[in-house]
């Protein structure tokens, strides 16, 4: 945790490829705990993908039959199956890239459970309506992301779209609570906090994505523990305040 | 011996695919890939097509030597015959997995050739002719939006970047180039990304 701050910032030598072996090693068991670095990964990654396609230049035309024949002799690779029922539906790429990106590395299927829950009546905090207008803030031209720590453990990842008013959070690895706590998700603006959401149980380690709207101008995002069914206002302290 | 880097041949026949950063292709080259995963060599000829000229390039940018090069790209490109199953369009578009693997590809062969040059002292480190990277690749840019959204970076984060991706230096190479402190690099590393992001329009 100590090197947190360091090793982000090298996300942007990472995604060059400028590490040398030891560093881009470290950086990568970093990056799976780190959410924010993954979703700017992801940015760069296709930043990147078109400083190449800047470079292109057409290869020897030899080339072309070596490869095609290489390829006929080259048995592919079997894709990664996951246990039964965890396949979601495919959805719309550049949502699934965001969501994905975002850290949340989200299965498929751990989403598509959520959306069964909440359409059968279950505890679930997401609803299928709630589903369109996160991926309409992640798809948003001017979303953004913010990322910060917990102070009682775990990762919060916040893509933010002013003009929409709109967030989605996720987190993960926040400390497990007592069935008669939750977490409540607060924006501490002039007019004092309000609730934003209650946080849902995490799933695998990870928790969200949820949405919360009504965010205004300068409004702050704070995290507290709460009774379970939350609190009209925020009874203990807060373990985390990003700026929006 | 401080090679000059000469600009690279644009022989006429370069081009970059035109439609490549388009989101249309995305799903085309989506779609195609599936169909590569499934075996289909039909798919992996266009495949072949769309992708070739991005990764020779990245290569010749990175590795210099044509043969090499050559090698480079028919690697890449039988790992995206094999990988494609394994493609998660979660994770990014196939022209970024691809650069991703391209570009990876490129600088683990450079440094493994140079590790070699080094051990028999023939080559030199491969500095001091920042410029000439820097410019040899200004020079064979393709892409006007590429080059106006490099123009908007400041004079360090410019280098930094096209140095890491299109000369294949590490970071501490690049401070040493430009004589800067590991963690202006750095710092001016994602600084550019940054701002070439938000320039190209990059959404995720």
């Amino acid at each position: 945790m100590k090197h947190a701050p360091d090793l982000h910032a090298l996300v942007g030598a990472y995604a060059l490829d400028a590490l040398d072996d030891a560093e881009r090693a470290r950086f990568e068991r970093h990056l799976g705990s780190c959410a924010a670095c993954g979703f700017e990964l992801a940015g760069f990654r296709e930043t990147a993908a078109r400083l190449a396609a800047a470079a292109a230049e057409a290869a020897p035309p030899a080339l072309k039959s070596r490869t095609l024949s290489a390829a006929q002799d080259t048995r592919q690779l079997p894709p990664i199956v996951r246990s039964a029922g965890s396949a979601g539906p495919r959805r719309a790429a550049r949502w699934r890239a965001g969501v994905a990106a975002a850290g949340v590395l989200i299965a498929g299927g751990s989403v598509a459970a959520g959306l069964e829950l909440s359409s059968s009546g279950g505890s679930s905090h997401t609803t299928t309506g709630d589903m369109a207008a996160v991926s309409a803030v992640l798809a948003a031209p001017d979303s953004h992301m913010i990322g910060g720590s917990v102070s009682t453990g775990g990762s919060a990842t916040v893509i933010m779209s002013q003009r929409r008013g709109s967030l989605v959070f996720v987190a993960s690895g926040l400390a497990p609570l007592d069935p008669s706590e939750c977490y409540e998700l607060w924006l501490v603006g002039q007019s004092g906090d309000r609730t934003a959401a209650i946080l849902p149980r995490a799933s695998g380690g990870v928790t969200g994505p949820v949405l919360a709207t009504h965010v205004r101008p300068n409004d702050r995002l704070a995290l507290s523990v709460e009774p379970a069914r939350g609190s009209p206002q925020p009874t203990s302290a807060m373990i985390l305040v990003l700026t929006l | 011996m401080a090679v000059p880097v000469e600009p690279f041949p644009r022989g006429g026949g370069a081009h970059v695919p035109p439609r490549w950063q388009e989101a249309a292709e995305a799903g085309d080259l989506d779609a195609c890939l599936r169909d590569v995963a499934c075996g289909d060599v039909g798919a992996y000829e266009r495949l072949y097509d769309e992708l070739a000229p991005v990764v020779y390039g990245i290569s010749r940018s990175v590795v210099r030597d044509p043969l090499l090069s050559e090698e480079v790209t028919q690697e890449v490109l039988l790992e995206v015959w094999r990988m494609a199953a394994r493609y998660d369009p979660r994770k990014g578009t196939v022209q970024a997995w691809v650069a991703t693997i391209a570009h990876r590809r490129a600088v683990d062969r450079v440094r493994t050739e140079q590790r070699a040059a080094e051990r028999s002292w023939r080559a030199a480190p491969q500095i001091n002719h920042q410029e000439d990277v820097v410019g040899a690749v200004e020079t064979r840019l393709d892409h006007e939006r590429v080059r106006r959204c490099l123009d908007v970076l400041t004079d360090l984060q410019r280098q930094s970047v096209m140095l890491a991706y299109y000369g294949g230096h590490t970071y501490r190479e690049v401070a040493a180039l430009l004589g800067v402190a590991l963690g202006t690099v750095n710092t001016r590393m994602r600084d550019g990304l940054i701002r070439l992001r938000d320039c190209m329009g990059v959404e995720l």
